[in-house]
């Protein structure tokens, strides 16, 4: 058998671990910055581009696509040319894929901050951007792809099966999730609306966290650990079953984000129990990971690499099992909406995403550099104030979510809630948001010394760009195996297995979508929801623009606690005109879904004051303030291109309306600025109805109304 | 004792399916507290025979012979720590059992479960005692202790982990190798296994119980059931607590307890519209003479209660006990001629007490800017 020579391409690895490392910091940074955003408001500086709304959307896709993502790249880069003895199929796409994501990246970062946001988690950036994305995923696929047909090993490593997956589940979701119409560059409206458009993001966003920070993540575990240990993986046939079961699974388990909501019920459940279902499949590969190091386990003592990876994939297996008790609707019922669930993620994304990613470059940095790590006492340190750090972070979390989800369910004997002021329960938690800021400064502390550590260990050692290697071309093989399992089969077939795999994931997210989309009993209309004012619109986009959805829910839940607070619970038809849908998925301030409601109502001069100083009306309080919205002027310009856009997905204003919208707008923000001039005039604001401040109040005003109408025109 | 491990693990994890539905007396047609009596009947039974077990058990590893076999001593301190670890669930069947006979009360479902649980708990602690007591007996006899081939058998099907030894791998590595990386070819952990097929039937119960023999309740009969429970209870409550307070019967509060509370709801509910010292802001100023909606405070009390939704005050009946809003009443009564800085201009007209207009003055209607200006 002949012999060919190659090398390995350890540039691009190189490249993309630092971008890891870069965007590791700055990432974490910036969550620093909101942790104590929340203890101190003032840290907010009161300018736009630094408020909490911004600055959270900027600090989750920093640390998910920067940080992991690039994560990501540097070890698929790294171990799928050694899984396949083959160099990358093209250095150029590999250089595109980098160049490419970083440019996405920097782009996030001017984006976000300029509030120029599609709203949706972990999907925010507007559709040029999105395009972006979809182009250089393709480039990366292409690039994987080419480098599996020219390979020089029959068989596909387990690892390479999660690559794939990842690769083609990533590519649907983030597709389907994008369907946007685009009135400017900048600004576009979700295809979705309300209940569907729920069901989308949060089947994205679900599995974004599947197959974007678990999937590809367990890739590389599947290659990182057995090298670094030494050691044969433990079970071929356990990665098989639990690999398939959890794509197959996964993707179905999204519904558990919006249980008790205006989902219907029958999604909910499923939501319910194919996130149970999930535990065994998430634990296989805990058990593939752990028991991998049988006999090994003298050596997590003195590597770094092992030592970070036994804790990643322990904080795996935790969240793994914590995600499907979090999906039990009892146990949601408690959590949601809550710091429980922040602690949740960041056990996974900390221990698991982070440490794990730790791991990997203190592998790889001693290879690139064809050296020994410049310190194992700083990788020790690492590693302890690391854990530390994510304990301090989860510990306060989950005590803060017991305590304010109990302060909302409190009732006295006469049947009143014990906390009705919503503030009351979050100033009692404001200490644990100090402690938690305290532990991801631990964490964050532990990561600069490991950067300081890689450098010292890059300058001792000296760069192996292309690493010299050497394989046995593939000969082709005529008729396939004698008894040679399916599994075995497929394995040697990249293109089934991408096929299989689409396949496998598509099913759950069929089923679950398509009733919701074409099913009408699954969204039952009420005549009295009309569609927004145009004025509304403007401050929809305000509200949108300025993420106060990061803080601030939009569903009333059926709970007797819920329904004392806010008023009636939700309704599926309440939302058909929600292009998209702002439902929130943590309430650090109150829900605003009844804000306008009688209920709720607050004179429109408390909105001015409280957006304008939000601790003058509210002492206590952690909002951010908003002096900009009483400067900045609302666009009428794009009021008929809005207008036209929201008809385009469905909204039934009357034909011709756009031509005349800026009437209603004119009259509807003059009533309101009218209204409340005198006694802000008496208290030194200069009221102007052009400005945002006064759009946004027209929006809030607006929520909750209009069902209340309909009960009132049927009493 | 992997065995009693899995058992156990089992066990408690059969409470989880209580999540998935209601009514299990119904479902069986016992009624309740048949039902209740019958398994905490057979819980006391069960509980008898454990003692009973235990103290031969006892009897026999005292004996000297025994003392010198290392594994009996062990099987010994083992069943110990399973008695006491039995001893709480005996105090809480007791509990239950003392409740019951108090009142007639109804089998709640996670009660079922729960005593379920315990029976299922108790019926392994037997088992293995009994297992034990066997063995102790032939020990005793001068038996020699031989684990029975299908006993082995038995246990190695239970064999929760069952994977190759180490020293033993070779023969299951698999013949590939990626990068220098191999793979073992290792059964399915049998518990791993067992605990997937148990997700999957949870699942396939969960969906039968909620969306086909609907004995689940889905979300919306879920809270209409918590209202009616609420409101039952609160209807007991206030039963209990005799008359309450309305705009027609209430009085000024003049204790200083009283005051204090009022003014701690006043601070963080009111104080954002009506400014921390009654001074006004988005609504008017508290503290002068001047009401729009009438002062005294039976008036006060009635437009906190039921609000001026038009103004943008919020009817706080349903976030304030009767109690409550007299004390906020009271308190915002204590604020008048305090003359806070910043105060916002007047509102509405000059309240005088019905008692006092008797006397001379009238009730003057007057223009609040004109006030402003005096």
């Amino acid at each position: 058998m002949q012999v060919e020579k190659f090398s390995y391409d350890n540039n691009i690895v190189r490249m993309f671990g630092n971008a890891t490392i870069l965007w590791g910091l700055v990432g974490m940074l910036v969550g620093l910055l909101v942790a104590f955003q929340l203890v101190f408001p003032a840290l907010n500086f009161g300018i736009e581009y630094t408020s909490f709304g911004r600055v959270r959307p900027l600090h989750t896709n920093a640390v998910i696509f920067a940080f992991v993502g690039n994560g990501i790249f540097a070890g698929v880069y790294y171990s799928l040319q050694r899984l396949l003895k083959a160099r990358m199929f093209s250095d150029l796409l590999s250089k595109i894929n980098f160049w490419g994501w970083q440019l996405i990246i920097v782009s996030a970062a001017i984006t976000l901050p300029l509030g120029i946001t599609t709203s949706k988690e972990y999907a925010e950036l507007e559709w040029p951007i999105d395009i972006a994305i979809a182009l250089i995923w393709v480039v990366f696929g292409i690039n994987l792809f080419g480098t599996i047909l020219k390979r020089r090993e029959r068989h596909l490593y387990v690892a390479i099966w999660f690559y794939i997956a990842t690769f083609v589940t990533v590519a649907v979701l983030h597709i389907v999730n994008s369907f946007e119409l685009p009135i400017s560059l900048f600004k576009s409206y979700s295809w979705y609306a309300g209940v569907q458009d729920a069901l989308v993001q949060w089947w994205y966003g679900h599995n974004a966290v599947a197959f974007f920070l678990t999937t590809p993540y367990l890739g590389l575990m599947y290659y990182f650990v057995p090298k670094a240990a030494n050691r044969p993986v433990f079970s071929y046939r356990l990665s098989i079953i639990h690999f398939w079961a959890l794509i197959f699974l996964y993707i179905w388990a999204g519904p558990h984000h919006l249980l008790y909501t205006a989902l219907p019920d029958w999604a909910q459940s499923l939501g319910v129990v194919f996130s149970v279902m999930l535990i065994a499949p998430s634990w296989g590969g805990m058990i593939n990971g752990l028991l991998t190091l049988r006999g090994a386990w003298d050596k997590v003592r003195d590597s770094a690499v092992l030592k970070f990876m036994v804790v990643a994939i322990t904080a795996y297996g935790m969240s793994t099992f914590e995600g499907p008790m979090l999906s039990l609707k009892n146990v949601n019922a408690i959590a949601h909406f809550t710091d429980w669930i922040v602690a949740h993620v960041h056990v996974g994304a900390l221990g698991w995403n982070g440490f794990l990613t730790f791991g990997m470059l203190y592998f790889l940095w001693p290879k690139l550099f064809n050296t020994k790590l410049h310190s194992m006492k700083m990788a020790n340190f690492h590693f302890w104030i690391g854990t530390l750090g994510i304990l301090f972070y989860a510990i306060p979390m989950y005590w803060a979510g017991f305590t304010q989800s109990q302060m909302w369910n409190d009732f006295t004997n006469e049947g009143f809630l014990q906390y009705p002021n919503f503030l009351e329960t979050v100033t009692q938690i404001i200490p644990m948001y100090a402690y938690r800021g305290i532990g991801g400064l631990l964490y964050y502390i532990g990561v600069v010394v490991m950067v300081v550590n890689l450098i010292l260990t890059a300058r001792a050692g000296s760069f192996v760009k292309d690493e010299e290697a050497e394989a046995p071309a593939l000969q082709p093989i005529s008729k396939g195996y004698k008894d040679e399992s399916w599994h075995r089969w497929i394995e040697r077939k990249p293109t089934q297995m991408l096929i299989a795999s689409l396949v496998v994931i598509l099913i759950g997210g069929v089923i679950e979508m398509v009733p919701t989309f074409l099913v009408k009993s699954n969204i039952p209309t009420i005549a009295s929801v009309k569609p927004y004012t145009p004025l509304e619109l403007h401050g929809r986009d305000v509200y949108i623009s300025e993420g106060c959805n990061n803080c601030h829910s939009q569903m009333v839940r059926p709970f007797r606690s819920e329904t004392e607070r806010y008023g009636e619970y939700s309704k599926a038809g309440e939302f058909v005109y929600d292009h998209p849908f702002l439902w929130g998925s943590k309430r650090t301030g109150p829900d605003l879904a009844r804000e306008g409601s009688s209920k709720l109502r607050k004179p429109n001069s408390w909105h001015y004051k409280h957006m304008y100083a939000p601790r003058s009306v509210s002492p206590g309080s952690i909002m951010p303030e908003y002096p900009w919205l009483l400067d900045k002027t609302y666009d009428t310009t794009t009021t008929a291109a809005k207008i036209e856009a929201m008809i385009t997905l469905g909204v039934p204003y009357e034909e011709g309306y756009s031509a005349i919208a800026n009437q209603d707008v004119v009259k509807q923000a003059n009533e309101i600025a009218e209204d409340m001039r005198a006694s802000l005039e008496e208290e030194g604001f200069e009221v102007s109805a052009d400005r945002e401040i006064i759009a946004l109040i027209a929006y809030l005003q607006r929520l909750g109304v209009d069902i209340e109408k309909g009960q009132t025109a049927k009493k | 004792m992997k065995r009693l491990t899995k058992f156990t693990f089992i066990a408690l994890l059969l409470p989880l399916s209580s999540f998935a539905g209601n009514n299990i007396a119904s479902a069986t047609g016992i009624a309740d507290s048949t039902l209740l009596a019958l398994m905490i009947g057979f819980i006391l039974l069960l509980l008898a025979i454990v003692k009973a077990l235990a103290k031969s058990i006892e009897g026999i590893s005292k004996s000297e012979s025994i003392l010198t076999l290392k594994s009996s001593d062990k099987a010994a301190k083992v069943i110990a720590t399973i008695v006491m670890l039995g001893m709480p669930a005996l105090t809480f069947a007791q509990n239950t059992a003392g409740r019951v006979s108090e009142s007639p009360f109804k089998m709640s479902d996670d009660l079922f479960w729960l005593l379920l649980s315990i029976i299922i708990f108790l019926a392994i602690i037997i088992g293995i005692l009994f297992r034990s007591l066997m063995v102790l007996i032939r020990l005793e006899r001068g038996e020699s202790f031989v684990e029975e081939e299908d006993t082995a058998d038995v246990f190695e099907k239970l064999n929760l982990t069952d994977n190759v030894p180490i020293e033993e791998e070779a023969t299951i590595m698999m013949d590939h190798e990626y990068d220098g990386i191999r793979e073992l070819d290792n059964n399915l952990p049998p518990w791993w296994k067992y605990m997937f097929y148990a997700t999957i039937i949870f699942g396939i119960v969960y969906i039968v119980r909620y969306h086909i023999t609907g004995q689940g309740q889905l979300q919306i009969a879920e809270y209409q059931s918590e209202i009616a429970a609420a409101a039952a209870e609160k209807a007991s409550f206030m039963a209990e607590a005799g008359e309450t307070i309305s705009e027609d019967n209430v009085t000024y509060l003049a204790d200083a307890a009283s005051i204090e509370k009022g003014e701690a709801i006043y601070k963080g509910n009111c104080a954002t519209c009506h400014g921390q010292l009654g001074e006004g802001g988005a609504g008017p100023n508290l503290t002068d003479e001047y009401w729009i909606h009438g002062g005294g405070v039976k008036n006060v009390f009635k437009t906190i209660k039921y609000g001026v939704p038009a103004k943008g005050m919020i009817a706080w009946q349903s976030q304030f006990s009767a109690s409550q809003m007299q004390k906020v009443a009271s308190y915002v009564l204590t604020l008048k001629g305090t003359n806070p800085p910043n105060g916002k201009a007047p509102q509405g007209e000059i309240y005088v007490e019905e008692e006092i207009s008797t006397d001379s003055t009238e009730t003057v209607k007057v223009d609040s800017t004109a006030t402003a200006n005096l």
